[in-house]
């Protein structure tokens, strides 16, 4: 049989989040093109969310190791400040970020990348390095 | 940054949001139904979903669609997972899903993942000129903030496209540059605007600030091998740039054509005749009489208002490109920007297509025989 997927109530609901984590499974799983679920090369900056816990708040990583799995998000930045990580920030958010210092958008981010089973997120404008 | 999105695992995105206080996450829209039987359930009812169309994207559903930016990101993403405001939708290379399945209906599927094929280095369908003019084509539809950044932002991408020769001249690639050339506006979706300070040479699209079309994308167009003699050979082709970089901006460019050409007329006609290509009434007018419509690039001035011809412009046709069965024909309108060399400035583009019949006129009839050098900047 095959059925939709629909979900009801929110895109955030465990219901759904579990349709995508079996998309994805499937992806990696039986498509030859796509490649399997080997680690590539992980970017300098990293949004560790495994730090303290898979509930815990999330701190920003150098180079946790050479290669790896993350996620990485693809957003407006709209009118929204720009959260730049500078020299000033930097010691401070590889030290912890609380969830009320991201945005809405970067939390739920947080919240999808977790339940794919994904330990690092990089996100455009917390990442750059400003001098 | 390009390799970011093409090492992810996954790219989330964030498509119906317009900044980053909306979040990702929408309450799903549904109707709970219950018919009018005794101990009937309930049953919940899902109106129907709005899918991602190819271009003309709308920007109230998906806001993030309408960003010049971030096509190179979802195009050099592995697989993405787009947050709509009904459903998510999960793309890769092989296969595009969404919860309730609609998404298997819509037509542009096959182009994203064309795209991502040939990006990650698989053999797509349709070769890399084509696909390069269909990335153009979604590209041009989208918005950015800052209009100098028209090369910047699809930069990333030029340099993981894989294109023989590898050559890259201001968003052309060298390789099958005829045909790249023949993009036009279609001034449909948006009205015809002025140009934009300059960041692109003329016969480049990035010279326009409107989306840009290519004629009959991936069929019923004629290829390379069946241009006629009369098709324009490229004799030289190169964009300066100061910073090494030449993806990411051009300070100059220079095309030169070896090609049959001929001083014409432009002419703004109140009444198009039935079968008329071109936009906002525009015709060039051969010594002959003989009228073509065609597409306008920008509004430049000296533009003749409609039902006149433009008096102080030294415009020039050149027969850009014909098949041997004399179906297709490109020209490009070019204005002379220099009277005493060949060096012009690419104002529109005219295409001639055999319909219904009717044929065109004999190339031999409105251009001279010989091929002379043009250089257009």
């Amino acid at each position: 049989m095959d059925w939709s997927y629909i979900t009801t109530g929110s895109t955030g609901s465990e219901q759904a989040l579990e349709v995508a984590r079996d998309w994805l499974r499937n992806c990696c799983e039986t498509h030859y093109n796509c490649g399997s679920l080997r680690d590539q090369a992980l970017p300098t900056r990293l949004l560790d969310l495994e730090a303290f816990g898979r509930e815990g708040v999330v701190r920003l990583v150098e180079r946790p190791s050479i290669h790896g799995r993350y996620a990485a998000l693809s957003h407006c930045w709209g009118t929204t400040p720009q959260f730049a990580t500078t020299k000033a920030t930097l010691t401070e958010r590889k030290e912890k970020i609380h969830f009320d210092q991201l945005t809405t958008t970067f939390r739920e981010a947080v919240q999808v990348t977790r339940s794919l089973d994904i330990r690092y997120l990089w996100v455009t404008c917390y990442l750059w390095y400003y001098s | 940054m390009s390799a970011v999105y093409r090492n992810a695992m996954i790219t989330i995105s964030a498509t119906a949001s317009r900044s980053g206080d909306e979040g990702l996450f929408r309450q799903c829209p549904e109707v709970l139904v219950r018919p009018r039987v005794k101990e009937s359930p309930t049953f919940v009812f899902h109106p129907p979903r709005i899918h991602m169309d190819r271009y003309s994207v709308s920007q109230e559903e998906f806001p993030l669609l309408s960003r010049a930016w971030a096509l190179q990101e979802r195009l050099l993403s592995l697989r993405v997972l787009h947050f709509t405001n009904t459903e998510l939708v999960f793309e890769c290379i092989t296969d595009q899903r969404c919860e309730c399945k609609g998404i298997r209906d819509v037509d542009w599927r096959d182009s994203i993942q064309q795209t991502k094929c040939h990006l990650a280095g698989w053999m797509p369908h349709s070769g890399p000129t084509e696909i390069w003019e269909d990335v153009v084509m979604q590209y041009s539809n989208r918005q950015l903030s800052y209009p100098s950044d028209k090369l910047v932002a699809i930069a990333g991408l030029a340099k993981n496209f894989r294109h023989p020769g590898h050559r890259y001249l201001a968003g052309l690639w060298a390789n099958g540059l005829i045909d790249q050339l023949q993009w036009f506006v279609w001034g449909k979706e948006l009205p015809i605007q002025a140009r934009p300070t300059w960041r692109a040479p003329s016969w480049s699209w990035a010279a326009v600030q409107t989306p840009v079309h290519y004629y009959f994308l991936n069929r019923l167009r004629p290829s390379t091998e069946s241009y006629s003699a009369a098709t324009a050979e490229v004799l030289n082709c190169s964009v300066v740039s100061n910073n090494a970089d030449p993806y990411v901006e051009v300070l100059s460019g220079t095309l030169q054509l070896l090609a049959r050409s001929t001083q014409v007329s432009w002419k703004r006609i109140a009444q198009p005749p039935d079968d008329w290509r071109g936009n906002d009434l525009n015709c060039i007018i051969f010594p002959s009489g003989y009228q073509i419509g065609f597409y306008l690039d920008a509004l430049i001035d000296g533009r003749p208002s409609p039902g006149t011809e433009a008096e102080n412009l030294d415009i020039t046709c050149v027969l850009l490109a014909e098949d041997y069965c004399f179906r297709h024909r490109r020209l490009l309108v070019l204005r002379r920007l220099d009277s005493d060399k060949n060096i012009f400035e690419r104002i529109g583009l005219a295409y001639e297509m055999r319909r219904r019949g009717l044929f065109m006129e004999n190339a031999d009839n409105i251009f001279p025989k010989e091929r002379i050098v043009v250089e257009i900047v």
